[in-house]
C-alpha cells in the first residue's frame, strides 16, 4: 500500500513533508537574520557584513513560513480529532506540544542567555545589540531579563488553538466552516487577506514573533485563520482542487505584492507611517503571505506527495531540529562574529553546521530514546504496521498498513 | 445523615453530567477569556486595560452566570426531579453541584490568576503588585463561593439574585480599600513582594470565609434526610 | 416474598394538606392503580415511596427496605417518572441513554433500541425539540430499558394521544411478564387503570378511601334502579353509598352488592327494575362524592 487513506480520503504525505520543510527553512531564516540590515540594530548576532538581498529574501520567506506551518498544524488537529476525538486530541497535544514546550523552554532560554552573556563579554566585533548589552552589564551587573516563549511561541499558540478547536466543536461551528468552503473559489484568495490585514496592521511590518507569555490578539486572529483553513482542509480538499488553476496567478501576485511592499517601505525600514499607509503595508503583507501559502500547498500536493525513508527521517528529525537549532545557531554565529570571512561564507557555514549538528544530535541522541518518543511517538515496528500519527502531526506512518 | 457523599462514583458522574450539559456556555466563557487575554497581550495601554476589565467582568459575571444556569435554571427547568430519581442521596447531589461549580470556576480562575502572576513576575512590572493580585483574586473566589452556597441552600431566585448583586457591589470598594491598605500600598510600585501581617491576615480571613461558608452549607444540607 | 410496597400508618403534614394514616400494600408482581382527583395526595404518596419525602409518622418500606434511610439502594431498583420531571433540553436522547447506562448496570441496549422503534423516537434529536407526548415516552424509555423491579409512575398517560397511550400501556404490560416486577401508577384516567391494573386504590383528601383488587371492585359495585317510595324512617342498607330520587325512580349505588342486597331492598317496599355494573369511573366518582351525601 503506497498511500495512506484517511477517513476523509485524503493523502497526507505532502502535509507532513510541508511541515518538515517549514521547520527546516526556519533554520535558514534565523541564520539569515544576522546578515539582515533590518535586524542589524536589534539582533545580538548581527554581523558587520550584511546585504539588502538578505532582507528581500528572508522577509519574503517570513511572510508565509509560519502561516504555512499553522495551516498544516490545523490539518493535523482535524485529523487527530477525527481519529481520536476531543479527548485524544488533547492528550496528544499535551504529550507532543505542552511537554516539549515546558521541557525545552527553560533550556533554550538559559542557553541563549548564557551564550549572549559570554559573547557580550568576549566578542571583539560585537553587534550593536551586543555592545548595548555589554554596557548594560557593566552598569547594572547583570543582563537585562528577557523572558517569553523565544522561538517556541508557535507551540504556545498551537495549544491555544487546540482549546479553540474544542470551543468551536462545542459551539458546533462546523457548519460555518463548510459554508465558507463552499463559496466560489475566487472568494477565498481575494477576501481572506482582508480579514488578516487588520490583525497585521496592529503590529509592525514585517510582523514580529509574538513571544510574550500573554497571548496577543493579533497573533490569535492571524495564525488562527490559517489554522482554521488547515482544519477545514481535512474535511475535504475540494477547495484546494478548485484553486489549483489559479496558482500561477497567485504566485506572481504574491511576488508582486511583496515587491510593492518592499519598495513602498524602502526595504522594510522601520519608519513610522501614517495609519492608512501602514494599513496598506499590512494588506500587501497579508496578500503576499496568503497567496504564497496557497501556492506552497498546491506545489506540495503536486511534488511533495510521496514518501521515502529519507523523507520520513527528515520529517521526524525536523521537530527536534527546530527546537534545538537556535542555541546552536547562537553559539556558532557568536564565534563567527570575530572571523574575517565574507558574510556569505559565514551564512553558509552557520546554516550548514547548525543543521548538521542538529541532525546528528537527532540521530545519535534522540531518535531511539525517550525524547524521540516524546516528540514523535513510537517508531514504526519492523513489520510496517505502525501506531497512529505522532508529533505535531507527521502522518507518514501507515496506520492502516496491511 | 452522613456528611459525606454516599457514593463518590455517583458524585463524579454528576459532575461530568454538569460539565456536559453546560459545555456550550463554558466554551463561550473560554473564548471570551482568550479574547480578553489577547487584548492584554496587545501591549497598548487602552487595549490592555480593556482586556483586564473584560477579564474581571468575566470572572465575576460569568461565575455567577454559571451558578445561575447550573443551579437555578435546573430548578426552573425541572430537571432536578430527574436527578433526584437517580440513586443519589441529597448529600451526593449537594457535593455534585458544589464540586462541579467549583471546578468549572476554578480552572479558568487559576489559569488567569496564575497567568497574571507569571506575567508580573517575569516582566518589568513591579513585583509588589503580586500581593495585591492575590488578595483581589481570592476575594473573587470568596464572592463566588458565597454566591454558590447561597444558591444551593436557598431555593429562591430573589434571594440568590440579591446576594449576587450585593456581593458584586462590594468589589469596587474592596479594591479601593485594599489599594490603600498599609500592608500593600507602599509596595505596589516596587519590586519587593512583601507578605506583611495585614496582607496575610486578610488572606486568612478570605480563606476562612470560604471554608466557613462551605462548612455551614454542608452542615445544613447534611441535616436533610430526604430531598424535599 | 415480601411485598414490593408496604406502608403502615404513614402520615405527612403540609401547610394546607395532610396525608393521614395511610396503610397500603402492593404484593410483588402486581400492578396497582392509584386513582384520585388532583390534590388528593397521589404525588405525595409516590414521593414518599421514592424516599424523596420523609414521612412524619408511620413506616415506609419499599422492596423490603426502610425509607428514607435506604433510599440509594432502593432507588437503584426503582423507576420513577412524574409529570413535573423534565430532561435536559439541550442534550439528545442518546446522551440521556448513555448517562443512564453509565449509572445502572441493568441497562438493556437491545430492549432500548426496540423501544425506540416502537415509540418512534429519534435518539439524535435534542429533547427541546420533542413534543409533550414524545417527552413522556422518552422518560419512560429511560426507565423501562433498565428493567427496574418497581415502577412508580405518576400519571404516565396524561396528555398522550390515543396511539401513544396504547404504546405506553403495551410497554407496561411487557413489564408484567416478569413476575418479580411490580408497578404502581397513578392516573385520573380510569380507563387505563381498568385496562392493566390488578388492584386499585382510591385516594381522596389525603386518605385511602378504598383499596381492593379490581375484580372485587367491579363485582361488588352495582347501580340499581328501583321504583317506589323510600320510607322516611328506614335505615339505608349497609353498603349503599348514594341514593338519588327523581319522580318515582330511585337510583341506588352500592359498594357491597351480594345476594342479600336485592331482597333487602324489596323488603323496604321497592321494586327493582334494573341492576347494572358500574364502570370504574363511576365507582370512583361515587366513592369520592359518597362522603358528602347525607
Amino acid at each position: 500500500m503506497s498511500a495512506v487513506e484517511t477517513p476523509a480520503g485524503e493523502r497526507i504525505h505532502y502535509m507532513d513533508n510541508l511541515r518538515a520543510l517549514a521547520m527546516l527553512v526556519g533554520v535558514v531564516f534565523h541564520a539569515a537574520l544576522a546578515y539582515s540590515p533590518l535586524m542589524h540594530p536589534f539582533w545580538p548576532l548581527a554581523d558587520a557584513g550584511r546585504s539588502i538581498a538578505v532582507d528581500a529574501g528572508a522577509w519574503f520567506l517570513h511572510a508565509f513560513r509560519m502561516p504555512l506551518f499553522f495551516v498544516v498544524a490545523g490539518y493535523f488537529a482535524a485529523l487527530l480529532a477525527a481519529r481520536r476525538g476531543m479527548g485524544g486530541l488533547f492528550q496528544n497535544r499535551c504529550a507532543r506540544v505542552l511537554a516539549p514546550l515546558l521541557l525545552f523552554l527553560p533550556l533554550v532560554l538559559a542557553s541563549l542567555q548564557w551564550l549572549t552573556v559570554n559573547a557580550a563579554a568576549t566578542a571583539v566585533h560585537p553587534s550593536p545589540a551586543l555592545a548595548w548589552i555589554r554596557a548594560y552589564v557593566d552598569e547594572h551587573g547583570a543582563i537585562p531579563s528577557a523572558s517569553g516563549w523565544a522561538h517556541l511561541w508557535f507551540l504556545f499558540y498551537l495549544l491555544l488553538f487546540t482549546l479553540l478547536v474544542w470551543v468551536a466543536s462545542a459551539l458546533e461551528l462546523r457548519r460555518i466552516g463548510d459554508r465558507i468552503a463552499a463559496l466560489h473559489p475566487t472568494v477565498l484568495p481575494l477576501a481572506t487577506p482582508l480579514l488578516l490585514a487588520p490583525a497585521l496592521a496592529c503590529v509592525s511590518v514585517p510582523w514580529p514573533a509574538p513571544e510574550s507569555f500573554v497571548p496577543a490578539l493579533w497573533a490569535l486572529v492571524f495564525f488562527g485563520v490559517y489554522f482554521a483553513i488547515g482544519y477545514q482542509t481535512h474535511h475535504g480538499s475540494a477547495i484546494l482542487d478548485r484553486l489549483r488553476s489559479q496558482s500561477p496567478f497567485l504566485l506572481s501576485g504574491a511576488f508582486a505584492a511583496y515587491a510593492a511592499l518592499f519598495w513602498l517601505t524602502d526595504g522594510l525600514a522601520p519608519t513610522r507611517h501614517a495609519p492608512l499607509r501602514h494599513f496598506l503595508h499590512a494588506v500587501l503583507q497579508a496578500y503576499a503571505g496568503f497567496w504564497m501559502t496557497l501556492c506552497c500547498l498546491q506545489a506540495a500536493r503536486q511534488w511533495l506527495d510521496g514518501t521515502s525513508a529519507t523523507l520520513r527521517w527528515l520529517a521526524d528529525a525536523s521537530y527536534w531540529v527546530y527546537l534545538v537549532h537556535l542555541p546552536l545557531l547562537f553559539a556558532i554565529q557568536y564565534q563567527l562574529l570575530d572571523m574575517p570571512i565574507h558574510w556569505t561564507a559565514k551564512f553558509a557555514i552557520s546554516t550548514f553546521s547548525t543543521l548538521a549538528l542538529s541532525f546528528a544530535s537527532y540521530q545519535l541522541l534522540v531518535r531511539h530514546t525517550v525524547i524521540g518518543r516524546l516528540l514523535n511517538g513510537s517508531l514504526p515496528r519492523a513489520d510496517g504496521k505502525s501506531r497512529v500519527p505522532p508529533a505535531i502531526g507527521s502522518g507518514h506512518r501507515q496506520p492502516w498498513a496491511g | 445523615m452522613s456528611w459525606f457523599a454516599s457514593d463518590a462514583g455517583m458524585v463524579r458522574k454528576l459532575i461530568v453530567k454538569d460539565w456536559q450539559v453546560y459545555q456550550k456556555q463554558l466554551a463561550v466563557y473560554l473564548a471570551a477569556m482568550l479574547f480578553a487575554l489577547g487584548l492584554i497581550g496587545m501591549g497598548t495601554p487602552w487595549m490592555a486595560s480593556a482586556g483586564a476589565l473584560l477579564l474581571l467582568v468575566l470572572l465575576v459575571v460569568v461565575g455567577s452566570f454559571a451558578i445561575e444556569s447550573s443551579v437555578m435554571t435546573e430548578r426552573k427547568q425541572q430537571t432536578v426531579p430527574f436527578v433526584m430519581s437517580l440513586p443519589v442521596t441529597p448529600m451526593d447531589f449537594y457535593w455534585g453541584k458544589l464540586l462541579a461549580n467549583l471546578v468549572i470556576y476554578l480552572a479558568p480562575f487559576l489559569l488567569v490568576t496564575g497567568g497574571l502572576l507569571a506575567l508580573i513576575l517575569t516582566t518589568p512590572s513591579p513585583d509588589g503588585a503580586v500581593t495585591w493580585v492575590v488578595v483581589i483574586a481570592t476575594f473573587m473566589l470568596v464572592i463566588f463561593c458565597v454566591s454558590l452556597c447561597v444558591a444551593i441552600a436557598l431555593d429562591s431566585e430573589g434571594w440568590n439574585t440579591f446576594t449576587m448583586l450585593a456581593l458584586m457591589t462590594l468589589i469596587g470598594p474592596f479594591i479601593y480599600w485594599v489599594s490603600r491598605l498599609d500592608g500593600i500600598a507602599p509596595y505596589l510600585k516596587t519590586d519587593d513582594m512583601v507578605w506583611s501581617a495585614p496582607v496575610v491576615g486578610l488572606l486568612g480571613a478570605e480563606l476562612a470565609v470560604i471554608a466557613i461558608t462551605i462548612f455551614v452549607t454542608s452542615w445544613v444540607h447534611s441535616r436533610k434526610s430526604s430531598f424535599l | 416474598m415480601s411485598p414490593a410496597i408496604a406502608l403502615k400508618g404513614v402520615c405527612k403534614q403540609y401547610d394546607g394538606f395532610a396525608l393521614r394514616d395511610i396503610d397500603l400494600e402492593l404484593p410483588t408482581g402486581q400492578v396497582m392503580g392509584l386513582v384520585g382527583v388532583n390534590g388528593a395526595g397521589k404525588s405525595t404518596l409516590l414521593r414518599l415511596l421514592m424516599g424523596l419525602i420523609r414521612a412524619d409518622g408511620g413506616e415506609v418500606e419499599v422492596l423490603a427496605q426502610r425509607l428514607p434511610r435506604a433510599q440509594v439502594a432502593v432507588k437503584r431498583d426503582i423507576g420513577y417518572a412524574s409529570d413535573d420531571m423534565r430532561l435536559y433540553g439541550g442534550q439528545t436522547l442518546r446522551w440521556h441513554m448513555n448517562f443512564i447506562r453509565s449509572i445502572y448496570p441493568g441497562w438493556d441496549e437491545t430492549y432500548a433500541q426496540d423501544l425506540l422503534a416502537r415509540f418512534d423516537l429519534k435518539p439524535q434529536q435534542k429533547l427541546a425539540g420533542y413534543s409533550h407526548g414524545q417527552r413522556v415516552k422518552a422518560l419512560l424509555l429511560l426507565i423501562f430499558a433498565r428493567h427496574p423491579r418497581l415502577l412508580l409512575l405518576d400519571e404516565p398517560t396524561t396528555g398522550l394521544d390515543p396511539v401513544a397511550r396504547g404504546e405506553v400501556l403495551a410497554a407496561l404490560s411487557d413489564v408484567l411478564h416478569d413476575e418479580r416486577r411490580s408497578i404502581l401508577f397513578s392516573s385520573h384516567n380510569t380507563a387505563d387503570v381498568e385496562q392493566i391494573a390488578d388492584s386499585i386504590t382510591f385516594i381522596h383528601a389525603g386518605g385511602i378511601v378504598a383499596s381492593r383488587d379490581k375484580e372485587s371492585f367491579l363485582d361488588s359495585w352495582r347501580r340499581i334502579l328501583c321504583q317506589g317510595e323510600w320510607p322516611d324512617d328506614a335505615r339505608r342498607p349497609a353498603g349503599v353509598v348514594s341514593v338519588r330520587r327523581s319522580a318515582s325512580l330511585i337510583e341506588l349505588k352500592t359498594g357491597a352488592f351480594d345476594d342479600s342486597t336485592l331482597p333487602a331492598l324489596q323488603a323496604l317496599g321497592l321494586a327493582v327494575s334494573s341492576v347494572e355494573p358500574m364502570s370504574l369511573e363511576d365507582i370512583f366518582v361515587t366513592t369520592v362524592r359518597g362522603g358528602h351525601n347525607p
